[in-house]
C-alpha cells in the first residue's frame, strides 16, 4: 500500500507492508484490544529485530565495520490495527520510498531468525548459530508484560505454523544469554517495612519473609509512606517491573508503577499466607490447601466479589480447602469452598436467637458468585 | 468439673487471622469421632496447658481460648473428663461430646461457642 504524507510542503512517499500479525491469548485480550502496557513489548520487538538485522548485515558483509548510513531509519514498525482472536495486532513496516532499494529483505531475515530462535527454545533445541548470543538479553524487554496465563503466537506472513512465545520461553531465552536474572511485570503483595524518602527507596516484605528493595517515583511517595504506617496490619499491592532469579524468586522491584494499600482482610493476600502451610499443619494431620485452588480463588475473588461488601477472614480446613468467615453484627456467616468441585457451602447463625440459614452455590458460574454475595448481603442488612 | 469450669482449647496457628479464631476450632474433625479435645481448667491453667500441648505433645498452638462447661451444656454438647484417652494417662484431658450432632448442628454450635470464647478473650497467647 502506498501513502503520501505531507510535511512542511515536501511530499514523502511511504510503502506499508505487513511485517507480523501475532495472536495474543489471555483474559486481558478477550475484548480484542491491547492494554497500553503491552505496546512496550512491541517497541522492544522492533528494537530486537533491528539489532539482529544489524548483526546479520555485518555477518554477511565481513569487510564492513558498520552498517550503511540510514540503516536504522529504513526500519520502522507501526501498529495499524487490532483484529479479533483474542487480540491480533496488525504490525506493518513503513518504508520511505527512498529506502526501497536498500536491503529490504534483511529485516525480514532478522524477523525470521528471531522466530526460529524462539521456536528452537520452545522445542528444546539449540538456538541457530546465526543468532548473535549477545542479543539474547533483548528478550528481557520483549514480552516483559506477559503474565503466567498469557501467550503470543508469532508467525511471519505466509508462515503456516506459528511459534509460541510465553513467560517460560522468554525466561529460557534470557538465561541462555548468560543472565542470572530476568525481568517481568508482576503484582506482589506484602508489607512496606522500610522507606528511605531521600533515596526514594523502600523494602517490600513478602509473606514468606523475603525482603525486596524497590524504588518509587515522587508521585507515589505519600502512598508508600502511608503503607509504612500500616506495617503488619494492611498489606500493599505493588505492580511494576520485578527482577527474578533463575529459580523464579523475586529479588528486586526495579520499577514501581503502582502501589495500593489493601484492605486488612484482603483475600488474595491472605491466600498468599495460606500457601506457606505444609501438610500435617493440624496436630500432625491436616492437608495443605491446594495451590491450584487458591490461585483460582484469588483470581475469581478479585473479579467476582463485590467491593462494597466486607472481606471475610479466611482459614484452611483439614481437608485442604478453605473456609471464609464473616462476623456481621450478631450473625456468624461462613462459606466453605471445596476446591475440587468449586462449590461453596453457605451457613449463617444468629448468635442470640440461634436462627440459622444455609445454602450451596456453584462458583464456576457468575450466578454462583452472585448467590454468595447475596447471602452475605442479606446478613449484613438483617 | 462444675458449670463454671473453663475448658481450654488449643488453637492451631493457621486458624488465627488478625487475632480472630475460626469456628472450626470449636467442633470436632472426622478423626475426633465427635469428641472435641480440651483441657480441664480446674486441673491445669491455660499457660500450662499450652506448654503441655506444644512441648510434651509436640504440636503447634497459637494460644488458648476457652468455653465453660455451662456454655457447652446449653448447646447440648456435654463436657466430661476423659483422663485416659487412647489408653494413655492424661488426667487434665476432657472432651466436649458432639455425638449425634449432624454437620449443620455442629456448624451452628461451633459458631456459638466461638462467639462465647471470643467474648472471653485469649487466656494465653504464644509470643509470635
Amino acid at each position: 500500500m502506498r501513502h503520501l504524507e505531507e510535511d512542511r510542503g515536501v511530499i514523502h512517499r511511504t510503502v506499508k507492508t505487513l511485517f507480523i500479525k501475532p495472536r495474543l491469548s489471555g483474559s486481558r485480550f478477550d475484548e480484542h484490544s491491547l492494554p497500553l502496557e503491552v505496546l512496550k513489548d512491541w517497541a522492544a520487538f522492533e528494537e530486537l529485530v533491528l539489532e539482529v538485522a544489524r548483526s546479520v548485515y555485518l555477518q554477511n558483509n565481513p569487510t564492513r565495520k558498520q552498517v550503511p548510513r540510514g540503516f536504522a531509519e529504513g526500519f520502522s514498525l507501526h501498529l495499524s490495527g487490532v483484529e479479533a482472536g483474542s487480540a491480533v495486532p496488525v504490525i506493518d513496516r513503513l518504508i520511505p520510498d527512498g529506502m526501497l532499494p536498500f536491503a529490504d529483505d534483511i529485516f525480514a531475515v532478522a524477523r525470521n531468525l528471531v522466530l526460529l530462535t524462539i521456536s528452537a527454545v520452545t522445542i528444546g533445541q539449540p538456538i541457530p548459530v546465526e543468532f548473535p548470543r549477545e542479543l539474547l538479553g533483548y528478550f528481557d524487554k520483549f514480552g516483559k508484560s506477559l503474565r503466567a496465563n498469557e501467550s503470543v503466537e508469532l508467525s511471519a506472513p505466509g508462515q503456516a505454523v506459528p511459534v509460541l512465545y510465553d513467560k517460560a520461553v522468554r525466561k529460557k531465552l534470557v538465561l541462555l544469554g548468560g543472565a542470572r536474572e530476568y525481568r517481568a511485570t508482576a503484582e506482589l503483595r506484602g508489607w512496606v517495612s522500610e522507606v528511605n524518602v531521600e533515596k526514594q527507596s523502600y523494602i517490600l516484605k513478602l509473606v514468606n519473609g523475603d525482603r525486596l528493595p524497590g524504588q518509587f517515583a515522587p508521585e507515589i511517595r505519600k502512598t508508600v509512606v502511608a503503607a509504612l504506617d500500616e506495617y503488619e496490619e494492611s498489606k500493599v499491592l505493588v505492580r511494576g517491573i520485578v527482577i527474578y532469579d533463575q529459580g523464579d524468586r523475586p529479588r528486586k522491584i526495579e520499577q514501581t508503577a503502582h502501589i495500593e494499600l489493601l484492605d486488612a482482610n484482603d483475600v488474595p493476600g491472605r491466600l498468599d499466607e495460606l500457601a506457606l502451610i505444609k501438610d500435617g499443619w493440624l496436630e500432625g494431620g491436616g492437608t495443605a490447601p491446594s495451590r491450584e485452588g487458591m490461585n483460582w480463588l484469588a483470581e475469581e475473588w478479585t473479579g467476582s466479589y463485590p467491593g462494597d461488601l466486607p472481606n471475610p477472614f479466611v482459614y484452611p480446613t483439614p481437608e485442604g480447602n478453605v473456609q471464609l468467615e464473616w462476623t456481621l453484627g450478631q450473625w456468624e456467616v461462613a462459606a466453605e469452598i471445596d476446591f475440587k468441585t468449586r462449590r461453596a457451602f453457605l451457613f449463617a447463625v444468629h448468635t442470640e436467637t440461634e436462627e440459622t440459614h444455609d445454602g450451596e452455590t456453584d462458583l464456576r458460574a457468575a450466578a454462583g458468585w452472585e448467590s454468595l454475595a447475596l447471602f452475605v448481603r442479606n446478613h449484613l442488612t438483617a | 468439673m462444675n458449670p463454671d469450669t473453663l475448658l481450654h482449647r488449643q488453637i492451631s496457628p493457621p486458624w488465627v487471622q488478625k487475632n480472630r479464631v475460626t469456628s472450626q476450632a470449636f467442633r470436632p474433625m472426622p478423626k475426633d469421632k465427635s469428641l472435641l479435645s480440651v483441657y480441664d481448667g480446674d486441673l491445669i491453667d491455660a499457660e500450662a496447658s499450652w506448654q503441655h500441648f506444644t512441648v510434651t505433645q509436640g504440636f503447634a498452638s497459637a494460644g488458648v481460648c476457652a468455653v465453660s462447661v455451662a456454655e457447652c451444656a446449653q448447646q447440648n454438647v456435654p463436657a466430661r473428663p476423659d483422663p485416659d484417652p487412647d489408653g494413655k494417662p492424661f488426667p487434665e484431658h476432657a472432651v466436649i461430646d458432639f455425638t449425634g450432632k449432624g454437620n449443620s448442628a455442629a456448624e451452628k454450635i461451633s459458631k456459638i461457642l466461638r462467639n462465647k470464647a471470643e467474648a472471653r478473650g485469649w487466656l494465653y497467647q504464644a509470643d509470635v
